[in-house]
């Protein structure tokens, strides 16, 4: 149980690293130009647009 | 998107130059994101004041100008390229407020105005879609929002419990937002 109790201390630890390291680069994120954020938003929706379309080719 | 967002404030510059449209500002997602880290969207929302005639508000020559201009209405919106234009009318004091203190910018060389982002929050707070609320923790976390700016629009437009509330769920629930 205590060896359990380890490996959940040590995920957590590790999720509060990786959120702080998360927070801090989506700040940086936020202060990119406008114009660039926009591109970022075209190749999101790129993504998810091909991923809508794969999906329904699988479906029978 | 990068094109089709130019050319629709452009369009709105025009209009606005002209008189068929009153003052007009970016919200909603792209608004925000003028704020926060990107997301996904296809929408741009245009808020306006239409000009006021004798008869009411003047609908008419605004309709005429985008029909004109080859861009027919699709149910609300206009279709410029992949991107959705909505025009969305000021609707009450807060949208209205929000358009009086809108920041002046310059998006790709074009001169134009986006909501600041408490009042971005403020109208997505009271909006209360699910998606509305993913734009209130952005811009909270992600922008550098003036909490006590936030707090006084809050307090004058009446969102007090819904802020509490808000704040109880998403915001105290998780002290590293």
């Amino acid at each position: 149980m205590s060896s359990r109790k380890n490996t959940y201390q040590q995920i957590k630890e590790f999720n509060e690293k990786t959120f702080h390291e998360k927070a801090k680069r989506r700040r940086l994120n936020a202060n990119l130009p406008f114009e660039e954020k926009i591109k970022i938003v075209e190749e999101l929706n790129g993504l998810i647009r091909d991923f809508a379309r794969n999906r329904a080719k699988k479906k029978p | 998107m990068n094109e089709d967002i130019k050319k629709a404030l452009r369009l709105a510059n025009d209009m606005e130059k002209k008189g068929i449209i009153g003052k007009y500002a970016i919200g909603g997602a792209i608004g925000t994101i003028y704020w926060t880290e990107a997301y996904s969207t296809k929408g741009l929302d245009l808020f306006l004041r239409l000009p006021v005639s004798s008869g009411g508000l003047s609908l008419m020559p605004f309709m005429s100008y985008l029909a004109e201009k080859g861009y027919p209405f699709s149910a609300q919106y206009i279709k410029i390229g992949t991107l959705m234009l909505d025009f969305v009318g000021v609707y009450n004091p807060l949208t209205e407020e929000a358009l009086d203190n809108a920041v002046e910018v310059t998006v790709y060389n074009v001169p134009t105005r986006v909501f600041r982002p408490e009042y971005l929050a403020a109208i997505a707070l009271q909006t209360g879609r699910i998606q509305d609320f993913e734009k209130v923790i952005r811009l909270y976390r992600e922008s550098n929002l003036d909490a006590r700016y936030l707090e006084k629009i809050i307090k004058e437009h009446n969102l007090s419990r819904r802020w509490n509330e808000f704040k109880k769920k998403y915001i105290s629930a998780d002290k590293r937002i």
